[in-house]
């Protein structure tokens, strides 16, 4: 692709040009569906609390009160909203904490951990909470979840969400995450859904086409490095961890995977999902890991989600 | 604006006293065996700041609790069962689908549709917001609200009880993880 037609695509579709760019050394061809992709508006998506409800009892409900839902493929308890006039953050089984506005990417990231039996799991970066509600949900309430944030507004939201759909079994903390291997303990699952640029949320927020630069990439790498070197130490040996974000950039996502394999005792596994195109492992003609292939990379053109990417490690001797 | 401080809160087991007023406070609500069945085996915490939040904890939570604890005090953790005020314990939302299950008949109390919509708005209810609005003078003074379906959605005081008009005055309801859960 030429400097010129990058230009057009970029004004086509109103993005940075150094984003086209990357995108078409990462995409080729599909580069302009990529991008039409990211035109679509997702649908809805809600996630039925079976700590409280059954999805069949979730769906009678709210099929009387106008809301056409469709079962989302592999996910027994989510749904699509094709249709409704109530807004769907404020129906009364909302409040009694029947379900979760959640998308299906981030459901498949706490699926990819397999949470169901499993002691202790850590939950970083876990506000404002779908994801740690989720992890309560798959282990019935029944061991322990640590869960922490840094952020002091989105704890808020961590604590409420917690309450409203009758999650019992959390201990949250707010602090950084890096510094929890500090407190000596080990878990036998970690979910790290690391602070990103969101290029994947580009569909639900446009504006994230002009406002994140290559510098973020490079500050927020080096959060995430942080957070996965601490993410292993937190593991047993044997102990699973998901690394996930809802970004594009394979800075953010196999180079951080890449990293982790050179740096910690960790090794990819499968994800065990059946939705999503395989991890780069040469991105940008670099050569990295080959593993790299068992992770998933989740596309608004081709999964009808959010772009995310999802990688399942697991720990093993120093 | 000026922004809101962290709230720190230090975690303890209760007083005895304590342990009384949450038993108490609970059993408002729901029979006294129920209180008692409710807590057996698990592990009461009071987080102590500006308000006293009164936590309950299962056998895991509470071993991870006292890993954490000499690093870290939690900022949240278990069941939230309610805040110690003064002389009293409150329970909290986050509780009140257990003692709605669990209530007993005499502090239920049944709104219409149209009832339920304006309760969860954070207003009063008045008796035409009822369903059997004749059963209110057998209830006693601090009762649990529910919609038509028996689900709980908050809490009230029965104000004025006794008199021609009484008048539930709203504590809690659910509209809370609307109005200031985020």
């Amino acid at each position: 692709m030429g400097k010129k037609q990058v230009e057009q695509l970029a004004k086509k579709f109103g993005y940075l040009e150094y984003m086209v760019e990357r995108y078409f050394a990462l995409f080729g061809s599909e580069t302009e569906v990529f991008l039409e992709g990211n035109e679509k508006k997702l649908a809805k998506t809600i996630r039925c609390n079976e700590l409280v409800t059954t999805p069949v009892e979730l769906k009678e409900r709210l099929v009387v009160k106008g809301f056409e839902l469709e079962q989302i493929q592999g996910l027994q308890y989510a749904f699509q909203v094709k249709a409704g006039q109530l807004p769907l953050g404020a129906t009364t089984e909302y409040l009694l904490g029947h379900y979760m506005l959640q998308s299906p990417a981030s459901m498949w990231a706490v699926e990819t951990l397999k949470p169901k039996g499993i002691d202790l799991v850590a939950d970083l970066c876990a506000a404002p909470g779908g994801k740690t509600t989720l992890i309560a949900q798959l282990m019935e309430n029944q061991g322990a979840v640590l869960a922490t944030d840094i952020s002091r507004s989105r704890i808020r939201a961590l604590r409420s969400n917690i309450s409203r759909m009758q999650v019992e079994n959390t201990l949250v903390i707010r602090m950084d995450a890096a510094n929890l291997p500090e407190m000596g303990f080990l878990a036998n699952a970690v979910l790290l859904d690391a602070p990103c640029t969101g290029e994947g949320l580009i569909p639900l927020d446009p504006t994230r086409k002009r406002s994140r630069t290559l510098q973020d990439i490079v500050t927020l790498t080096a959060v995430q490095r942080k957070l996965i070197t601490a993410a292993s130490k937190l593991l047993r040996e044997g102990g699973i961890l998901v690394y996930s974000t809802c970004s594009f950039a394979p800075e953010e996502n196999e180079e951080i995977i890449d990293y982790a394999l050179r740096n910690c005792p960790l090794k990819v596994i499968d994800t065990g999902l059946s939705i999503g195109d395989p991890g780069f492992s040469t991105p940008f003609n670099q050569s990295l890991d080959e593993t790299l292939v068992k992770a998933r990379r989740l596309y608004p053109f081709k999964h009808h989600t959010e772009g995310y990417f999802i990688c399942k490690l697991e720990k093993i001797a120093n | 604006m000026q922004a809101r401080k962290d709230r720190k809160l230090i975690f303890e087991p209760p007083t005895a006293t304590e342990h009384t007023r949450i038993r108490q406070g609970l059993s408002q609500y729901m029979p006294v065996e129920d209180v008692e069945n409710f807590l057996k085996g698990k592990y009461i915490l009071v987080g102590r700041g500006r308000r006293n939040e009164v936590y309950l904890l299962t056998r895991a939570l509470l071993e991870l609790y006292q890993k954490i604890s000499t690093h870290r005090h939690p900022y949240f953790t278990g069941l939230y069962l309610g805040e110690l005020e003064n002389e009293t314990f409150e329970p909290s939302l986050h509780v009140l689908r257990m003692l709605t299950a669990k209530a007993k008949e005499k502090v239920i109390v049944r709104t219409t549709d149209e009832g339920e919509q304006h309760f969860l708005y954070g207003h009063n209810l008045s008796l035409n917001h009822l369903q059997d609005p004749s059963l209110l003078a057998e209830m006693e003074s601090r009762v649990i609200i529910t919609n038509q379906r028996g689900e709980g959605i908050g809490f009230c005081d029965i104000a004025t009880k006794g008199t021609q008009k009484p008048e539930l005055i709203r504590l809690k309801d659910l509209g809370w993880y609307l109005r200031r859960g985020w």
